[in-house]
């Protein structure tokens, strides 16, 4: 298939074309994939090098299941997101094993973003949504990361978790409110007027 | 403090959505894909997939040798049936068998009547 007809051709529908050799087929799917579950992974990880691992890994998964996928059955976009969580919550189950929580490898940009307010606004707050979201439970983190960031829907969430659209609910409203709390005493340092 | 969350997490979003993967990751996927590509057509259990295999068990094989689960079903379905039948001997099963073989009683009946002349020639 002509790579400019890739264009309009859904997820799905590319990953039959790799199973059945087409060799351009996966360069799309890459170039689509990738930068979102990057992010996604670091959001969840906030760890660029081990998002990286993550990526290429869940990437792999996709080769592999290829010539089993039945259209129809799932997105790609939802079944790549659930592989995406289930292994950075391994990782991350493994992290804690090593008494190396992602709360501590975060905490370090944190005080220093305090630090040096000028000039690197947005850089600061990001670093200190990270450190946010690295405080929350897993749950509510990938909650919150795939409904406010990833900007998919409550019924998508539930599927790539695994649980009711009202538990999805719940565990975002209860993420951004540990957020806010969180977040509530940096206001200034982030470059927000004191409400 | 919900307006500048949401405001962290439009900057967020943002960054995703121009963010770029790095040349090198990008090589190592589509690595990956060539050489899975590559590999001949194996089942692959995906204990995280959506995408559930199919069936490559015994039962599966048996399906596949009757033309399929359904015709396999029902011949075990008339199997069993025909095990309850043979063992409950429902009266109307009497009845109706009755009305083609005639209600006498049946002692013997000879499937084979051409075998009784050629043991005799031997």
């Amino acid at each position: 298939m002509a790579r400019d007809t890739f264009a309009v051709v859904a997820d799905e529908a590319l990953v039959v074309l790799y199973a059945n050799g087409d060799p351009d087929a996966a360069r799309v799917l890459a170039h689509r994939l990738l930068p979102r579950i990057l992010g996604y992974a670091g959001r969840l990880l906030a760890d660029r090098t081990e998002a990286e691992d993550i990526a290429q890994e869940a990437m792999l998964r996709l080769w592999r299941v290829a010539p089993e996928w039945r259209q129809g059955e799932a997105k790609v976009s939802t079944w790549i997101y659930r592989v995406v969580t289930n292994l950075c919550t391994d990782r991350l189950r493994a992290r804690k094993r090593r008494q190396t929580d992602a709360l501590d490898l975060v905490a370090e940009p944190e005080d220093g973003a305090a630090g040096v307010v000028a000039g690197m606004i947005e850089a600061n707050r990001m670093a200190a949504l990270t450190a946010a979201l690295a405080s929350l439970p897993d749950r509510q983190r990938e909650a919150v990361v795939l409904r406010h960031i990833e900007g998919l829907t409550n019924p998508e969430i539930a599927e790539i978790l695994q649980i009711g659209v009202e538990a999805v609910e719940s565990l975002t409203a209860r993420g951004k409110r540990a957020l806010t709390a969180a977040l509530a005493g940096q206001r200034l340092a982030l470059g927000y007027e004191e409400a | 403090m919900t307006t500048d969350l949401d405001d962290l997490f439009a900057i967020a979003a943002a960054e995703t959505t121009v963010a770029v993967p790095p040349d090198a990751l990008l090589a190592r996927v589509l690595a990956d894909a060539v050489r899975e590509q590559a590999r001949p057509n194996v089942a692959h259990s995906e204990s995280v997939g959506a995408a559930a295999p199919a069936g490559h068990g015994f039962w599966a094989g048996l399906a596949a040798l009757f033309g399929g689960g359904g015709v396999l079903a029902g011949l075990g379905t008339a199997a069993v049936a025909g095990l309850y039948l043979g063992f409950a001997q429902p009266a109307a099963m009497g009845q109706w068998s009755d009305a083609f073989l005639g209600s006498g009683s049946l002692d013997s009946v000879d499937l084979m009547p051409g075998v009784d002349a050629l043991l005799s020639e031997e």
